[in-house]
């Protein structure tokens, strides 16, 4: 027998428990701290002579949790298993499309350059029917997003192009599941209607904070602000329909961070259920980066404190579970998935400022994809993970970081994605050592521990990795 | 000890990525776009 390498465990003082956590297979076991002394004995000597009940209690218990595994257990070969099923996945097609790449806004942070006059063209709409007409029935469920600049822009080819694949997923008994990311502003009333008549049911709008906040990060082209506008039509498309979802996102740096609290009290409550609250970190210039002005323990201990306030407040709070099963970083790894520009040209990530010498192909006039060799193979051409993941207890939980950010740092290992503010949620908490935090909002309080002293050793540990790392640009 | 959850087991962790499993199975494990930017390392839009 050995110990798995992703075994962690931390001391909460508090309760003088220790929790036992394996990031492979997500089993959470807590030990008094007595009883854990022997477990971490057997841990580390795994093939120790077992003179008593007990003993052969515990090991047989951290065996059940696979804290203790057989020794042929290739434990990295799994992960590895894990990722190529995900990238290989014959079940989903991702398709993300961006029917123009003007926007209406000019948000201070925003990393995509827009360009006036950038709509799909008829040819373009074609060649994605006839492209989506030969594939859609080749898989299980079709994911559909809508990106821009600001697809409602284009509204009308929403509305054709989202009938057109409706019908299409009907018709071969595809799962359709469909978002659109707007800021918001185009809505109105019978486009909601129409919207919600087409399939769509799913949005992103960001919002970020109150009005004399919002109003400075999100103005229109004119410098003018939009909160007020924003701000209604969500609550319009909420009442629209109970089967609308709402993600609201509020990307927050040192300004706007505690104005969280303000924003939350203004929705009503009727519709806070269906509004999902996300908080994200500005990236970007030094001056309005949230991670290069607000301490990463600021960060992740008052996002914990927003989202159980967002909770309280009756809205849906997206927590990454603390199971593990992920089997890619992100949708751009799998090779199903495909982002389509308003000119047909194809790319892989949506941070980007889709410069047609970065696309990987493109679609061509009869729906055929023409990959571009040289740029494909440089996105699925690299290793799996990192060098540096494969002894990194977190790899199962975040399997392997951003690809874009390894593309760009030239694949030397020094980037990971590993900071407070930028992956999971159950991987942050879980790196911040606030394990019963989570534990408290996973399990609904069946099972509950005393807050953990903030001076355990795990966590010191994490933090002094973490501060040792650098924080990747993405504007 | 208390045990808060058991290990998942490697199949029903590959099985969204399994030919047999069935569609409402995957569905049900498609994480929304909310959860999608909560888990990653995005730009601001």
């Amino acid at each position: 027998m050995k110990p798995s390498q992703f075994n962690i465990a931390i001391n909460d003082e508090t309760s003088k428990s220790v929790i036992l956590y394996n990031t492979l297979y997500g089993t959470l076991t807590v030990w008094q701290s007595s009883e854990f002394e022997l477990a971490n004995r057997l841990l580390q000597e795994p093939n120790l002579r077992l003179t008593s009940i007990k003993m052969k209690t515990v090991k047989s218990q951290l065996s059940k949790g696979k804290y203790l595994i057989p020794a042929n257990i290739n434990e990295l070969r799994i992960l590895r298993m894990r990722k190529l099923h995900g990238i290989k996945d014959p079940n989903r097609l991702d398709v993300v499309i961006m029917p123009t790449m003007d926007c209406n806004f000019a948000c201070l942070y925003c990393y995509e350059f827009h360009k006036s006059g950038t709509l799909m063209s008829d040819e373009t709409e074609l060649a994605i029917r006839l492209w989506l007409q030969r594939e859609i029935p080749h898989f299980k469920v079709l994911l559909l997003n809508w990106f821009g600049g600001e697809p409602l822009l284009s509204y009308d080819r929403i509305i054709a192009l989202g009938t057109f694949i409706k019908e299409i997923c009907i018709k071969y008994k595809v799962a359709l599941l469909t978002n659109i990311t707007t800021n918001g502003y185009l809505l109105n009333e019978s486009r909601i209607k129409e919207l919600i008549q087409t399939g769509y049911h799913d949005y992103q709008v960001t919002v970020d904070g109150p009005a004399h906040f919002h109003n400075r990060t999100r103005v229109l082209q004119d410098g003018t602000g939009t909160f007020d506008r924003v701000f209604n039509n969500i609550v319009l498309l909420a009442q629209a329909h109970p089967k609308v979802k709402i993600s609201v996102r509020v990307n927050f740096n040192q300004d706007n961070f505690h104005s969280i609290p303000e924003l939350l009290a203004l929705f009503p409550s009727p519709i806070r259920p269906q509004l999902r609250i996300v908080f994200e970190p500005i990236f970007g210039e030094r001056c309005i980066s949230a991670t290069e002005n607000i301490p990463s323990v600021e960060i992740s201990t008052s996002l914990t404190k927003y989202y159980s306030l967002a909770k309280q407040l009756g809205y849906d709070i997206t927590l990454g579970s603390i199971q593990p099963g992920k089997l890619v970083y992100c949708y751009a790894e799998r090779n199903n998935q495909f982002i389509i520009n308003y000119n047909g040209d194809i790319f892989k990530c949506s941070v980007s400022t889709f410069d047609p010498k970065d696309r990987i192909g493109r679609l061509s006039s009869d729906g055929q994809v023409i990959f571009d060799p040289e740029q494909l193979s440089k996105w699925t051409g690299m290793d799996l993970f990192d060098q540096r993941c494969y002894s990194c207890k977190f790899l199962p939980l975040c399997m392997g970081g951003c690809r874009k950010a390894r593309l760009e740092h030239g694949n030397t290992g020094s980037y990971c994605a590993l900071v407070p503010t930028n992956t999971s949620y159950a991987l942050k908490t879980i790196a911040l050592g606030s394990f019963s935090e989570l534990i408290r909002i996973d399990t609904c309080n069946k099972y509950q521990i005393k807050r953990r002293s903030s001076s355990g050793m795990h966590s010191q540990t994490i933090l002094e990795n973490l501060s040792t790392r650098k924080e990747v640009k993405t504007k | 000890m208390k045990v808060i959850t058991k290990p998942k087991k490697e199949r029903s962790i590959l099985a969204p990525a399994r030919k047999k499993t069935s569609k409402r199975e995957i569905v049900k494990g498609i994480v929304s776009k909310a959860e999608c930017c909560v888990n990653h390392l995005c730009g601001c839009k």
